[in-house]
């Protein structure tokens, strides 16, 4: 059994295009109708530089089309509700389960109890006598005015 | 194999971003007085997270109280010569050239205060304490607190 094709563009509607397109004067729809005659499987040699010189403008077009890749919303949101929830999970667990403990003497102490006493303790130490008391000093506008009183008797 | 690259980068900014929050101090010098000294003898060391403290609510108190070791004293005198570079010295004492006590207000991190307080005692025992605050109240208000107790 023999499968004869059926050209889109007649032969000589086809010469009148290829005569057009080398004088510049083809439309985009007539360059279209053109290229798809001429991408038909069985056409006579004669067509055969044509179709070279209309594949190869095909091809460098499409090289050069330049390719923007959307990332699509869903996986965005996806990643964004993740997120979200990432920093609450790790907010409210911070929150919720403070990790307080003491070491005295190496062993080690749970008790918030025993552990805020302790840290009173520290806070204590802090404020001994002969800190505050420097501290105290250094505040003390009396003293400046004493010191400045050397100089205004003269 | 995708998917894991797309999770991925997510979930390292998330713990980027959100852990300077939960270790400001790891960036300090004196961190590495808890880390050396915290579980020897003769050593009390306290780390509470977001506990009420007197009436003052912390993200982070963590003090160090060491008795009778001078190396630990030298040692914590150093860590805050270099933590004190940018920090604001509120109070200072110094006893024969050697820095007795002082209080540092850090620059903030987020939303919290810092503080570094530090004081060595020659009164009945040569003790030093160390602490370090944070906290979204105010340095200035905490370091009141302090100061009343006396």
């Amino acid at each position: 059994m023999k499968i004869r094709y059926k050209h889109s563009l007649s032969f000589e509607k086809a010469d009148e295009l290829i005569e057009k397109y080398y004088d510049g004067l083809t439309t985009v729809a007539e360059e279209k109708e053109l290229g798809s005659f001429l991408s038909q499987p069985n056409l006579p040699e004669q067509y055969k530089v044509e179709r070279d010189i209309l594949g190869f403008f095909e091809e460098k077009k499409k090289k050069h089309k330049p390719t923007v890749q959307l990332i699509p919303f869903e996986r965005w949101s996806s990643v964004a509700a993740v997120l979200i929830v990432g920093v609450f999970c790790i907010k409210f667990y911070m929150t919720a389960y403070p990790t307080n403990f003491a070491y005295v003497d190496g062993e080690k102490i749970t008790d918030v109890g025993k552990v805020k006493q302790n840290a009173l303790a520290s806070l204590n130490d802090l404020s001994s006598d002969e800190v505050a008391d420097g501290l105290n000093s250094l505040n003390d506008s009396e003293l400046i005015d004493q010191q400045l009183s050397v100089f205004t008797n003269n | 194999m995708k998917s894991i690259k797309t999770y991925f980068v997510p979930i390292l900014i998330l713990f980027l971003a959100v852990s300077p929050s939960l270790y400001a101090q790891k960036d300090l010098q004196i961190n590495k007085v808890f880390e050396q000294y915290g579980e020897k003898k003769g050593v009390t060391m306290v780390d509470m997270t977001n506990e009420m403290l007197d009436g003052y609510d912390f993200s982070l108190f963590k003090s160090i109280t060491i008795k009778n070791n001078p190396s630990a004293a030298d040692f914590i005198r150093k860590c805050l010569e270099k933590d004190q570079e940018g920090a604001r010295k509120v109070k200072q004492v110094m006893a024969n050239g050697v820095l007795t006590s002082v209080y540092l207000q850090l620059p903030r991190k987020g939303q919290l205060y810092r503080l570094i307080l530090f004081n060595q005692s020659f009164q009945q025992e040569n003790k030093i304490t160390l602490i370090y605050i944070e906290s979204k109240n105010d340095s200035e208000n905490i370091l009141k607190l302090i100061l009343k107790k006396k």
